[in-house]
């Protein structure tokens, strides 16, 4: 299993690289001048090439990224922001765990809600437990993010004045941003959960179960939900990485400072440095998401994990 | 495990039906008030005295950085910063400049050429900044040389634009130059560069960016990025009582800026009581605490004239069917401003009668008389038959960035030219690539832009002196005798040239100053009795009046 870990982290890099190179050509080549935002209309064509000189932007595009690369993956410096100075790493260690704790907040309210609603889904199916469940789901998919983020805010900060209406500070502050962010999750993994669950339902192992007189929830959970559990978790993992997206807009309508946010202002601003630093952030923080999916199918499937382990023996023999 | 669920999924319908419907109700609920243009006052309740003086103000832009010669949001960093670090003087809220660290500033006759004019500036000798260090003629000499080498954005373009040399003449005194005798230079770099102590900022390690330390009547206590900052008064600040100017009053002792991004949180914000200011406001959510809003009770709505102006740049360099003047000239008098403003911002602006504000420095009340290509169809479709311009001959492209007043401008200025037989279309880009696209004579006709217009009308009318600039002005033209008639007015400042200028620029429909939007801030009036408002539309905290004061 560490051999597995191992390889996965180590694929990681490449990944990142070309990541990396990529952001860093878009940025290159996408129009927009920082020097002239940075001085304004006012500024001659000198001052925006004294400008460009001292950002460095002047040099040969292999050059930059060359410079890019080492500066990120060698010394782990994400550079200075043009417009401010201030160094994007820091600022970036401000605002990821904001992120960060909306993300798995968001998270763990869609698993721990979703599943429940799809496993009583698939238990009940045709049944009103099953169509209120799916009508919910549907809902959810349907909903825009930020049409639900504002009605909240409407009633919640507005009319009942129960949470604040933007920006951090302690728990409260979360609440809205959280629900708002995990409701298509939910939907999603409510209809993934159902679908699966309604695959192994029937199975023999299932009939048998049955048959050996368990109670009907030793079936669902030892036999039933073990087995749909693979597909459940392959969507989890997009669903974190849609849930990660959705926070920029989410950031956005609660004036909540996280990454997404910072993100947003660079962009209108040119400031590349502070672009690609929350790039390559996301990716490693998407990148460490697939890995801890992958391990989860290994703990969660028994045939997967004795493979990886039989692929690591195999190599051995081979290299013997 | 079954219960829970079903139990769940009844909560879950509940729930989201209670949202849609009492959210949505919550948003029909339009406000009367529509027609409070003015200042508002609502029903003040007899206030309470708080026991902490705090004031908790809503703004939209984060400075960025603390550092004294970063630019950062430019908004952020002058709303905020402007209390921490200090100028060498201001511009008051009656638009005229008064001293700040600078006790006197005076013209050098006998030193001075037009290349290098001269002025002696005397320091007030008891400036401390907040670790006791005295202020003296070589710090400010150094904070002009480190936001020249290393400064960015406003500051730093104020002295590469205007300084010719500083010099130390004494402890508390120091030679100015200006590199030219157009006014306005010295001013720009004496209320844009921020003074600080030099020991102070080479000991800081990281340029004050983590710990300002300023000269100020606010210290920062604490900085979350992108969330809020917290100011707290200076127990030691160093000016005297009685000679403190409104940017240097201490009337609260702690102010929190809170940095919303949306106008809407910011209005909710303001009725949950989150916030006590709310600065620039839009009409929509304004109206809601004006007077017969449904949230007025309890709140002070102050309406002000914008200083900048909304306008339109015009394309006369021969990539533009606009450089025949008399397709320019047809273009303006095809749009109604009155219309423009009634579509664009609900009536709330006022129109402009120049490239200019009026209340700028040098403008002339009689230019208020002035045709300024008064909406005029059959003159437009005039000029157009006498350039052989027949309908749907021409197609203008209309840039703007992505603000929703200047897209509105350009789409109604869109529907006004079909009027006279002109197909635009509206290309609209985020600000960044706006700011590019709008020095490319290739990418627009027409050039909707705004414009700060305080301190010298000569100022404003820069971007016209195509010297400026390696090739054209922002008409993208290069006219030797706008050039002059412009640096004559600047010099002299004298009225007949300052109108030779005026009238020029007019006549070759190089630009049209469209109108100035009414900016709305609303304030607790249970906290604050008498809010006062800087020229760049910002609440001066310190000088504004509280129930305790």
């Amino acid at each position: 299993m560490g051999r597995f870990v191992l390889k996965r982290i180590l694929q990681m890099i490449p990944v990142l690289l070309m990541v990396a190179v990529l952001i860093f050509t878009i940025l290159y080549f996408v129009p927009g001048d920082p020097a002239q935002i940075m001085l304004g209309s006012t500024a001659t064509k000198y001052e925006l090439q004294q400008m460009r000189e001292q950002l460095g932007l002047t040099r040969p595009f292999l050059v930059q990224l060359g410079d890019f690369l080492y500066q990120t993956f060698i010394k782990f410096d994400l550079g200075k922001s043009y417009l401010t100075g201030a160094p994007v790493g820091a600022e970036i260690a401000a605002r990821l765990p904001r992120t960060l704790i909306l993300g798995v907040a968001s998270m763990v309210l869609a698993f721990g809600i979703g599943i429940p609603l799809g496993i009583t889904a698939a238990i009940h199916q045709n049944g009103w437990g099953d169509r209120i469940s799916m009508i919910i789901a549907l809902l959810g998919v349907s909903i825009p993010t930020f049409w639900l983020a504002l009605m909240f805010v409407l009633l919640f900060a507005l009319k009942l004045r129960w949470f604040p209406s933007s920006g951090i500070g302690g728990f409260k502050y979360y609440v809205l941003p959280t629900v708002s962010l995990c409701f298509g999750g939910l939907a999603t993994q409510a209809r993934q959960s159902r679908s699966s669950m309604l695959e192994v339902i029937r199975a023999d192992y299932v009939v048998t179960a049955r048959a050996k007189g368990l109670s009907e929830r030793e079936v669902i959970m030892r036999h039933a939900l073990p087995n749909a559990l693979n597909p459940i978790i392959t969507l989890a993992g997009n669903n974190l990485a849609v849930i990660f997206g959705g926070s920029i807009v989410i950031e956005n309508v609660f004036s909540f400072p996280g990454i997404g946010q910072y993100m947003i202002t660079a962009i209108n601003q040119r400031d590349y440095p502070i672009v690609r630093g929350c790039v390559v952030m996301l990716a490693i923080v998407f990148a460490v998401i697939m890995l801890l999916v992958d391990i989860a199918y290994a703990f969660n499937d028994p045939r997967i994990k004795a493979r990886y382990e039989n692929s690591g023996r195999k190599t051995k023999v081979k290299k013997a | 495990m079954k219960k829970f669920c079903s139990n769940l999924a009844k909560f879950g319908i509940a729930a989201m039906m209670a949202v849609s419907m009492t959210a949505c109700s919550g948003g029909s609920t339009e406000p009367s008030g529509q027609n409070a243009g003015t200042s508002t006052a609502a029903a003040t309740a007899e206030a309470e005295v708080p026991q902490e003086k705090v004031i908790k103000i809503a703004t939209t832009s984060d400075p960025g950085s603390l550092g004294a010669f970063d630019e950062g949001s430019s908004s952020g960093r002058w709303t905020v910063l402007a209390y921490t670090y200090e100028n060498l003087i201001y511009q008051g809220t009656d638009g005229q400049y008064h001293p700040w660290l600078a006790k006197s500033w005076t013209k050098n006759e006998a030193e001075s050429t037009p290349t290098h004019v001269v002025y002696d500036v005397e320091l007030f000798d008891y400036i401390t900044d907040f670790n006791g260090n005295n202020i003296t003629a070589d710090d400010v000499v150094f904070s002009f040389n480190e936001c020249l080498t290393n400064g960015t954005g406003n500051q730093h373009t104020a002295l590469t634009g205007n300084l010719d040399s500083i010099e130390k003449t004494g402890d508390y005194t120091f030679k100015l130059a200006v590199n030219s005798e157009a006014a306005g230079g010295l001013e720009q770099m004496m209320t844009q560069v921020m003074i600080v102590s030099q020991k102070e900022y080479e000991g800081s390690g990281d340029c004050m960016r983590s710990n300002p330390i300023g000269t100020g009547a606010y210290k920062v206590d604490s900085w979350t990025t992108g969330s809020s900052i917290i100011l707290t008064k200076n127990e030691d600040y160093w000016q005297k009582e009685e000679l403190r100017g409104e940017v240097q009053k201490q009337n609260v002792d702690r102010i929190e800026y809170y940095f919303v991004t949306e106008s809407t949180q910011m209005a909710i914000g303001l009725e949950t009581g989150i916030y006590d200011v709310v600065t620039n406001l839009n009409f929509s959510n304004a109206s809601r605490f004006m007077e017969g809003g449904e949230s007025s009770e309890g709140f002070t709505v102050t309406t002000q004239r914008d200083t900048y102006i909304q306008q339109m740049w015009v394309n006369r360099s021969e990539e533009s069917p606009l450089h025949d003047l008399r397709i320019a000239q047809a273009v303006l008098y095809a749009i109604d401003i009155d219309a423009l403003i009634t579509a664009v911002v609900e009536g709330h602006g006022e129109p402009c009668y120049c490239y200019g504000s009026d209340l700028s420095i040098g403008f002339q009340p009689n230019w208020k008389t002035d045709d300024y290509y008064l909406y005029n169809l059959p003159k437009a479709k005039e000029l157009l038959s006498e350039a052989g311009v027949k309908d749907g001959d021409i197609s203008l492209t209309i840039l703007c960035d992505t603000d929703e007043v200047r897209s509105k401008i350009a789409q109604v200025i869109k529907l006004m030219l079909t009027e006279i037989g002109i197909n635009a279309e509206v290309t609209s880009f985020e600000q960044a690539l706006w700011n590019t696209y709008q020095t490319d004579p290739t990418k627009f006709d027409l050039n909707i832009s705004y414009n700060g217009a305080t301190g010298y009308i000569t100022n404003t009318w820069r971007q016209l002196d195509s010297t400026r600039y390696a090739e054209h002005n922002m008409a993208m033209v290069r006219d030797n005798t706008l050039d002059s008639l412009i640096q004559k007015a600047s010099i002299s400042q004298d009225d007949a040239d300052l109108d030779a200028a005026k009238q020029y620029m007019t006549e070759n429909a190089y630009h049209y100053a469209l109108f100035h939007k009414e900016l709305n801030f609303v304030t607790n009036s249970k906290l604050i009795t008498k809010p006062l408002f800087n020229l760049r539309g910002n609440i001066i905290p310190g000088a504004s009046e509280y129930v305790w004061n």
